[in-house]
């Protein structure tokens, strides 16, 4: 699918797209967003540019063992972050809350470790998609 | 607490250590030192273990925790007393012994890595299985004893006997322990606790439970097909495929021990009643004679230790089943005697089987002359084993007699007094077999070569334990205070005080032994006769053989019904998974709400509002999912299922979620375009035409599932049969996990562990996915080659 109008909105979108998801990670502790939906969204700007530019311009079939490695190390993250809860909080995926005083800028920030459990679940999920994707569009 | 951890754990860290190093090991000239390394595990092993002993006599039992899932009362918890010290010490002793002899008697092509990683690992799942104090500890050592010996048992992995010994003894010592698991859960669920030493003091409780009976028969079903008893013995004889120093410690002080170490551990908790004396005695006796008829009748020398062994396992078993203080003590000794003359035996049979280049009595006879060090251990240990005096057999076959002539609950007098003398008879016969047939009378044929002795390394390991089995005729006293009167007190529970001799005046025991002795030698003279007359039999019943239902029933029965079963549920056709699916869902739900008698209240649907937009979206909705299902063309119809998805997530956007709306667009988005590089595969328009019947059935399961769900939502929102958790979660989730988006603190706090094992699904199914479309395309060429099935 080589469309001239699909590849300059691919262009314009799928950034958009890239960023808003990694907004919607980080924000998703206290907004609507979180792992699961910013992989999602990840994974379709990804999907896009497959789409619009297909499978030889990136090399996606070299570069798929990338996001094979994204998925193993985020569950092996999130695996992690269990256990370290199990050995700082006692259970495993025992989550803890630090705040944390920023200096220059002079604000209280919050740093959960649920949300590194999160990084890991968008690891998982953006890996899992574009392998997928990857595999399943290779010329047979 | 750290000597325990090392007496358990030393075994296992130091055959992970050989299994790391092998590559490297594999290279280098090995010789004896791998050996020599190892023996000095389960010497540390044996000398923690004694450091033991004088505190456990002053202080009593020890126990030590590490709590793991406290909430359930798992824990690796162990404990420390009479009777784990008495079989600590076999399993170590013995096992040193037997490594040393192993030195000796692999050759150098032999694969020693492998060996001895294995022998390592039994050990250490032996040793765990003894010093365990809490059931599911106790039952992951014990499945590591089957595994662990199935390895050794095959240790010669090509030859195919190896192999069906090996099978054979996973089978059955396996199925025994999934029934035995069955039997920990029914004695949880009397005592509510896994804890080995707060069961033991029980025993009350756990007797006049409804459960006493299954529990206990489940537990002894373990217990009997790993100490190879009655109808459970087949797969010991085969066993004897493995390397003889393998079949010594298998046979003599652990594998075979463990289901007697249970019976006798756990009998504080059982023992007293009719039934626990007719199964585990009756049992017991059963084995004994039927071993003892069947070891006579042997002429490879390691199979009539086999058998011989089960005989003496079934007598060890029937004491402890007798139940009384005084039996339970003379199980304790002949436990140990058993183990010491039964390991050296072994040992001759593999210095004779190396000597001669062969066991069998038809070849190999009259070795006196060629192998004098192996005829003096060979015959302490024989005269032992058949009850004579000034050796240990004696004192516990004594010990034996006078415990049959006072067992509770049976009413018949002299009844098993009797049975134990007929079957101390071919104990007695046996015994003199082994050591006329292979020292003093000449064989009817020659052994493929000259017979010669075994160096003084062979040697070492029989000629201590002979010297042990001396020691204990002589002077008992020097194991009796120390070992065997506290292992008798753990198993009774009554503190133990053992006179052990061998002359206690002409009293019961001794007319007996009289008896036995002159039968006994009568029996021997015969033998041969007798021989005949089993052979006979044998060849005209071969179903009285309990090998006859492994081989027909287990080996040749059940692998076609298996096939057969897994053809019908595995056809391969997608089509077909889905259908039973969702059948069994669908039935399973409509039997719950059916039995639980659950209705769906109209008033409270009539009641519900509906709002234009939402009211829009719902026929919209109805009419994607029917086009669906029209269309011909596959990618309308997968666009048309994609509209079914967006229209769910708009309304999701209708009802205030943004959560589930941005994830139910996104999830659409993706799966449809995944979707569609999927019909790469499949053809673009449904050719099959299903047949009516098929349609007819997909139709009405369609309309089951989509009215019995209907149903369902129209009663949940109706319904509240526990009080909603929600408000818990708004509450607590800025509290307790810092976040205000109280959905994605459920998703990653809450119920982390939920989100834990989804991602590991997604994982998994693209290594599926991957391993189907990357492997399959590098195989092609091997299958294009192979006849289509």
């Amino acid at each position: 699918m080589t469309s001239l109008i699909f590849q300059t909105i691919t262009r314009l979108v799928s950034p958009i797209l890239m960023i808003f998801s990694l907004y919607l990670l980080f924000r998703g502790h206290q907004l609507p967003g979180g792992g699961f939906i910013a992989g999602l969204m990840t994974s379709a700007g990804l999907v896009l540019i497959y789409l619009a530019y297909g499978c030889e311009r990136f090399d996606w079939r070299n570069r798929s063992r990338f996001f094979y490695y994204l998925f193993s190390g985020g569950l092996a993250l999130s695996f992690l972050t269990g256990l370290a809860g199990l050995f700082v909080g006692g259970f495993f995926l025992k989550s803890g809350v630090a705040h944390v005083h920023m200096p220059l800028i002079n604000e209280e920030w919050e740093f959960a470790s649920a949300a590194i459990f999160d990084l890991g679940v968008y690891f998982v999920v953006c890996g899992v998609c574009v392998s997928l994707m990857t595999l399943l569009g290779e010329e047979r | 607490m750290l000597t325990t951890l090392i007496i358990i754990f030393l075994p296992f860290a130091a055959s992970l250590l050989i299994l790391f190093l092998s590559p490297w090991l594999q290279k280098i000239e090995l010789g004896k030192k791998l050996g020599w390394v190892t023996a000095l595990v389960p010497l540390i092993c044996l000398s923690s273990i004694l450091s033991f002993i004088h505190q456990i006599n002053i202080e009593g039992a020890l126990t030590f925790h590490i709590p793991w899932v406290e909430t359930y009362g798992i824990e690796l918890s162990f404990l420390i007393d009479g009777l784990s010290i008495l079989f600590g010490i076999l399993i170590s002793g013995i096992g040193l012994l037997v490594v040393i002899y192993s030195i000796w008697y692999l050759s150098d092509k032999e694969d020693k890595v492998k060996f001895y990683l294995y022998l390592l690992m039994f050990m250490g799942a032996m040793l765990g299985v003894v010093f365990s104090n809490n059931l599911f500890g106790m039952f992951t050592f014990w499945e590591l004893t089957s595994i662990s010996s199935f390895l050794l048992i095959g240790f010669w992995h090509n030859k195919e006997t190896s192999r069906y010994g090996a099978m054979k003894a996973l089978v059955i010592t396996g199925v025994g322990g999934i029934a035995m698991l069955a039997g920990f859960i029914l004695l949880y669920s009397i005592t509510g606790t896994f804890d080995v030493s707060k069961i033991l003091t029980m025993g009350d409780v756990i007797r006049s439970s409804s459960l006493y009976m299954p529990a206990l028969f489940l537990i002894f079903l373990g217990c009997a097909t790993k100490s190879a008893q009655f109808p459970f013995h087949i797969w010991l004889p085969n066993a004897m495929e493995a390397p003889t120093p393998v079949s010594a410690y298998l046979h003599s002080a652990t594998m075979v021990k463990a289901g007697i170490f249970l019976t006798a551990r756990l009998s504080p908790a059982f023992s007293g009643t009719a039934f626990w004396v007719c199964l585990v005695g009756g049992i017991g006796m059963t084995t004994m004679l039927i071993g003892g008829l069947m070891a006579i009748r042997q002429t490879d020398l390691k199979a009539l230790l086999a058998y011989s062994t089960i005989s003496q396992l079934g007598m060890i078993m029937a004491m402890l089943g007798f139940g009384t203080q005084y039996s339970s003590e003379a199980a304790v000794v002949h436990i140990m005697n058993h183990a010491a003359f039964k390991a050296a035996l072994f040992m001759i049979v593999g210095i004779i089987d190396h000597g001669c280049g062969t066991r069998d009595l038809t070849y190999v006879g009259n070795l006196k002359k060629e192998m004098p060090h192996s005829f003096k251990v060979a015959f302490v240990a024989c005269l032992s084993m058949a009850g004579l005096p000034i050796f240990g057999g004696f004192i516990s076959k004594e010990m034996f007699y006078e415990s049959t002539l006072h067992i509770p609950f049976v009413g018949i007098p002299y009844l098993i007094p009797l049975i134990a003398v007929f079957a101390s008879l071919f104990t007695f016969a046996y015994s003199f077999k082994f050591l006329i047939w292979g020292f003093f009378t000449d064989a009817p044929e020659h052994p493929p070569h000259h017979p010669h002795e075994a160096p003084v390394l062979g040697l070492l390991s029989p000629v201590v334990l002979a010297t042990v089995v001396i020691l204990l005729g002589l002077v008992p006293g020097l194991f009796s205070h120390s070992i065997l009167e506290p292992a008798a007190t753990a198993i009774t529970g009554q503190p133990a005080t053992l006179h052990l001799a061998l002359w206690h005046g002409v009293n019961a025991p001794l007319i007996m032994s009289f008896f036995t002795v002159v039968l006994g030698v009568l029996l021997f003279k015969r033998l041969k006769q007798v021989n005949a007359v089993q052979n006979r039999i044998s060849a005209v019943l071969p179903w009285l053989s309990p090998n006859f239902v492994y081989n027909k029933g287990f080996l040749e029965g059940i692998p076609p019904l298996t096939q057969r079963f897994l053809r019908r549920i595995q056809s391969g056709n997608l089509k077909h998974y889905l259908f039973v699916i969702m059948s069994f869902w669908m039935l399973s739900t409509l039997w719950v709400s059916l039995s639980k008698g659950w209705v769906l209240n109209l008033d409270t649907l009539l009641k519900t509002e509906m709002t234009l937009a939402q009211g829009l979206t719902c026929v919209l909705l109805m009419g994607a999912a029917i086009a669906t299902s029209l269309f011909e063309n596959r990618i309308s119809a997968i666009l048309s299922l994609g509209m079914t998805g967006f229209l769910v997530a708009f309304f999701y956007v209708l009802m205030g979620a943004p959560d589930l709306a941005l994830t139910q667009f996104l999830v659409e988005a993706v799966s449809v375009i995944l979707i569609l590089l999927v019909f790469h595969f499949v053809p673009t328009y449904f050719d099959e035409k299903p047949s009516q019947s098929t349609k007819m059935a997909d139709i009405t399961l369609s309309a089951v599932v989509g009215v019995v769900m209907t149903f369902y939502m129209l009663m949940v929102m109706d319904s509240h049969l526990t009080e909603s958790i929600a408000h818990y979660y708004l509450e607590a989730s800025e509290k307790l996990a810092g976040g205000r988006n109280v959905v994605n603190v459920v998703i990653v706090d809450f119920r982390g562990f939920d989100t834990m094992f989804e991602i590991a699904v997604f994982s998994i199914a693209i290594l599926g996915i991957y391993a189907m479309l990357r492997l399959k395309k590098k195989a092609k060429p091997v299958q294009e080659g192979a006849p289509s099935k």
